[in-house]
């Protein structure tokens, strides 16, 4: 059996880690790049999500480099997620692949969906074996944000732009080589110190947020690496959602009764009532929670993403009030277009604070 | 009197007499908005952000035209009307978004629609709507009662009966008699969700050019729930979203049997639309039945529509006279 | 002699065919309408009155195109049809076997799935332009270049440059970034040129199966560097009929040979004569209902002929058109 799934950041580091541990052949497709792109693009029915056509693009190249069992992310919820996998299925069984379709729904099943799922995947290997090769990879995705977090506060004030980048990118392969816990651990001070060592300008950077659909924040393909853009501005990027944060709660906290986005829902409420699938409420929820302490708001969102819209339309109402700027990310945006818009952005927040200030 | 206004627009095609009854029941008067003109599109679509789809900007349209001539605006945010099936985030959006986009609106009833929480939240949500206008249970429950009633002879007379929505509507209203189906030689399916079959304005008349080039209609109301499931799980298995009857169960059926051909409408960038449209086009391409779907939007013009509606309905004659003469 | 006519009055270019009974094409005509399709239709009579012999008998006139209805209402059509039919009628006459037609016209483009001789798909493109004509009009226009000389230094290419973006708009400002980058010229035109051609394939053809033989009509047909694009991104030999840019009208006239045939009525054509007449056009706003259409009206000698643009018929008096 050879394992294929889409990607999304630097996921694949923890499940390759995970199927390493437990035996299984797991391929990675091509990072995310212009050729993924084309090939969703092309085999995608018209009007669908940005998301769709990558994680679609992904699993014709996984399928190509010989996968023969996909793992589709689905499960239930009001937005189209849930739909991809019943059409994605349709498309590569028209392009010719006969292999296994797996649908993994994480918003059902939690916890226990997940790791049955391992099971199957893994020919059943002993849940004590299944349970550590997951908490290992769990481990992996820890040190991978825990440093991306730093490398957020990196980027804005680093004197030699580029250079929390790089670091990163050497962080990431580090952490991808690392066989167990203690070269991890390892790898993680190790870097963390590096960021830290960094010569750094003595500004204040504007602190910007960043909100949105789930899958266009998290893979920096699809948004152009918004978040490096404005670290070149020298901004400083704020983002609740990362992976390692959604996994703990989604798959063991949730279930008990701890919601990390209670306090996000609070804050929208008095603009919106009630979850409308995606992630548009926490997008309006965000806005409103931290409207004192961010300068300003980058909202990104897929092209035609109804959650988002909706979101869109009731963020100019709320009263607490910043500058939000929404990105539709498809096929079509182009770097010279972002980079123009981001700089015109930051410079009216850059005015708003000197303003603000005098 | 209390006036509640009602949008004709979204889910005023699948539920108005239910919402009409109910509201007159609590004695209040129910004020509908006229149908969809330009203006209503031009209005509406300056309120909200350029990618907003088309039925949404409409809906829009609607509430604005219903400002000042009622006292509540009647939007329900509706999130499931069947275990485990959904509904497009636009509905359960829909009344705060209403209430951002249009500050002036009369105060907006909203209720929560979702059956996945069970049937005691739903009783609770709909005495919290009848709050609005008495403080007596029972009476809620009548007319709760009343208005359930009447959605189920407005569903018969959809499904028995096979009238459209606008003439189901207009029976029980007592406007005007509808018409009987004259006979003509070609059947027409069409299949997308009510509020794009049946706002004229939107889809440019489709059904009335239709009949005046001689066809009969057939839509997804006039299938029974039966007929509409087993399409719909020969074709994608379990149902995920509400309206997956108006597109893939109907769009199942009709490219089966009983239809020479097979139009589908969808709005412009509503994924959905496009996903469930594909499924229907790929079935086609099993089958012998013509399928096209037409796209639209604001700018969606007139000529695009007729040329490709003549477009469709000549390739239907002239397959079925070649079929003629290989015959004879 | 006995002929059929057939009027094809696009938004860009309006173009006339004559054939004999044989459904042999006799000659034909092709304009730039230029906004003016009145003009143009009675000035492609008036000059294709002079290349056909006097004894001409016009027995049925069709018109087809976006303006079909017009002209009709102006020549006195027995058969008013749309552009897909009629480029479909018009490439199987000569292309009995072809399996996919791609028409690319000015403003639209369309693709016609016909199997066994018998259309079963088509596509249209939505609401943008950029798998059209004018795609490369407008991006040569910006090039101060016309299209011609687009077309041939596109073919000297050797490294295309990718251009993104499915919008006219966007590839624009793509192709100036890519202008100031320091590419060749030339492999940017080629590139344009694949992208039309992805973009057509991805917005018309798109879930469409595409099999040859292939058929390519339509104006932009001339445009060599676009038939080697299609070509390599098809993979496969494209058919460019001789008469590419006039099937449209062939078409028509083929159909209205076809409706002699089916029911030998007379023709309403009102004669070579047209051309000579001052035809009147205006338009205003109906206050009828809120909708505020803009209703069309064309007129003779102060007698109105027909009316259109109403989204209601109150205002539609068009009784030579078979209009759905």
């Amino acid at each position: 059996m050879r394992i294929g799934m889409p990607h999304m950041g630097n996921l694949y580091i923890p499940f390759k880690a995970l199927f390493q541990r437990l035996g299984v052949d797991f391929v990675i497709p091509p990072v995310n790049n212009q050729h993924t792109l084309s090939l969703g693009v092309k085999y995608s029915p018209e009007g669908l999500c940005i998301p769709f056509k990558l994680t679609l693009g992904n699993l014709i190249e996984a399928a190509e480099l010989g996968a023969d069992t996909l793992l589709v992310p689905g499960g239930s919820g009001i937005c189209r997620l849930g739909y991809y996998v019943t059409i994605q299925e349709q498309i590569l069984r028209d392009l010719g692949y006969n292999g296994e379709i797996i649908s993994v729904g994480f918003s059902q099943h939690k916890l226990s969906g997940l790791l049955k799922t391992i099971k199957h995947l893994s020919n059943n290997a002993p849940w004590p074996k299944i349970i550590s090769a997951f908490r290992f990879g769990l481990a992996k995705l820890n040190a991978m944000d825990r440093i991306e977090r730093i490398v957020q506060k990196v980027r804005p004030v680093e004197e030699v732009k580029g250079t929390a980048n790089q670091l990163f990118t050497k962080a990431i392969n580090a952490i991808d080589k690392a066989n167990d816990y203690a070269p991890l651990k390892k790898v993680q001070v190790d870097y963390i110190n590096q960021l830290n060592q960094v010569t750094k300008d003595d500004i204040q950077p504007l602190i910007v947020g960043v909100v949105g659909e789930f899958y266009v924040l998290l893979e920096p393909f699809s948004n152009l690496d918004v978040e490096s853009e404005l670290g070149k501005l020298g901004v400083e990027v704020r983002r609740t959602t990362f992976i390692s944060e959604w996994t703990k709660f989604t798959l063991f906290l949730n279930p008990l009764g701890v919601n990390e986005k209670k306090r996000i829902h609070k804050a929208a409420l008095p603009y919106l009532k009630r979850d409308i699938g995606g992630d548009g409420w926490e997008s309006v929820g965000e806005k409103v929670l931290h409207a004192k302490e961010y300068d300003g708001l980058i909202h990104l969102a897929p092209f035609t993403c109804m959650p988002e819209i909706v979101a869109q339309n009731i963020m100019p109402s709320t009263k607490e009030d910043i500058p939000v700027l929404t990105i539709l990310c498809d096929e079509q945006i182009a770097k010279p277009g972002l980079s123009t818009r981001l700089e015109a952005f930051v410079d009216l927040l850059e005015r708003k604070r000197r303003a603000h200030n005098n | 009197m209390i006036k509640v206004g009602i949008p004709r627009a979204l889910l005023y095609y699948q539920y108005y007499p239910m919402w009409k009854t109910f509201f007159e029941e609590m004695g209040a008067e129910v004020v509908v908005s006229p149908p969809t003109t330009q203006t209503m599109v031009s209005e509406g679509s300056s309120r909200v952000v350029a990618d907003t789809c088309l039925p949404v900007k409409v809906f829009c349209g609607h509430v604005l035209s219903l400002v000042e001539k009622c006292d509540y605006i009647f939007i329900p945010a509706v999130r499931s009307v069947k275990r485990r099936v959904y509904n497009c985030s636009k509905f359960l959006g829909l009344p705060d978004m209403t209430k951002a986009v249009i500050p002036e609106s009369p105060p907006i009833l909203d209720i929560d629609i979702d059956v996945n929480q069970g049937k005691r939240k739903l009783y609770h949500n709909i005495y919290k709507l009848g709050r609005h206008f008495t403080w007596n249970p029972f009476k809620v429950r009548q007319a709760a009662i009343a208005a359930w009633q009447s959605f189920l002879i407005y569903q018969r007379l959809m499904s028995c009966h096979r009238l459209t929505p606008p003439q189901a509507i207009a029976k029980m209203t007592g406007e005007i008699e509808p018409k009987a189906p004259s006979l003509t030689q070609t059947t027409i399916a069409l299949i997308g969700h009510p509020y794009l079959l049946y706002d004229e304005h939107i889809n440019h008349r489709l059904i009335h050019r239709l009949e005046q080039a001689d066809n009969k209609i057939l839509t997804p109301e006039t299938l029974t729930k039966e007929e509409l499931q087993s399409a719909i799980a020969r074709l994608v298995g379990r149902a995920y979203w509400t309206y997956e009857d108006e597109i893939v169960g109907a769009g199942g059926h009709y490219l089966q049997s009983g239809a020479d051909g097979v139009i589908g409408l969808m709005t412009f960038g509503c994924g959905p639309d496009s996903l469930m449209m594909d499924i229907v086009r790929r079935a086609s391409k099993l089958g012998t039945t013509p399928f096209m779907s037409l796209t639209l939007e604001e700018h969606t013009s007139e000529a695009g529509v007729t040329t490709r509606l003549e477009a469709f309905l000549d390739m239907i004659h002239r397959r079925k006279r070649r079929q003629v003469k290989v015959c004879a | 002699m006995e002929a059929y006519l057939g009027i094809d009055v696009g938004s860009v270019t309006t173009k006339l065919a004559v054939l004999d009974k044989n459904d042999k094409l006799v000659t034909h005509i092709y304009l730039l309408t230029q906004g003016k399709p009145i003009e143009m239709v009675q000035q492609g009579l008036k000059q294709i009155k002079q290349q056909l012999p006097k004894d001409v008998n016009l027995r049925s006139v069709a018109t087809t195109g976006s303006a079909r209805y017009l002209a009709g209402v102006i020549v006195g059509a027995d058969l008013v049809k749309n552009e897909i039919t009629s480029h479909a009628v018009a490439a199987l006459q000569y292309n009995p076997e072809a399996q996919t037609i791609i028409e690319i016209g000015g403003q639209d483009s369309k693709i016609i799935i016909v199997r066994d001789g018998i259309v079963t798909d088509f596509g249209m493109n939505t609401v943008c332009a950029a798998g059209t004509g004018s795609f490369l009009d407008h991006q040569a226009l910006r090039l101060n270049m016309t299209i011609e000389e687009f077309a041939k230094r596109a073919l000297d290419s050797d490294t295309p440059v990718r251009i993104a973006g499915r919008c006219t708009v966007f590839a624009e400002s793509d192709m100036i970034h890519k202008q100031q980058m320091g590419h060749r010229t030339e492999d940017i035109l080629y590139g344009l040129c694949q992208a039309l051609v992805r973009n057509y394939l991805n917005n018309v053809g798109l879930g469409k199966e595409i099999k040859p033989p292939i058929v390519f009509q339509g104006g932009v047909a001339f445009n060599q560097a676009i038939v080697k694009a299609l070509q390599e991104e098809l993979n496969t030999e494209i058919i460019v009929p001789l008469h590419h840019e006039v099937m449209g009208a062939i078409g028509a006239a083929l159909l209205a040979h076809e409706r002699i045939a089916d029911n030998n009525n007379g023709s309403k054509f009102k004669g070579f004569g047209v051309s000579e007449v001052k035809y009147h056009t205006s338009s205003f706003i109906c206050k009828a209902c809120p909708n505020q259409c803009e209703i069309a009206q064309i007129s003779l000698n102060g007698q109105v002929l027909a009316r259109w643009g109403g989204r209601c018929d109150i205002w539609e008096r068009d009784p030579s058109s078979q209009k759905l």
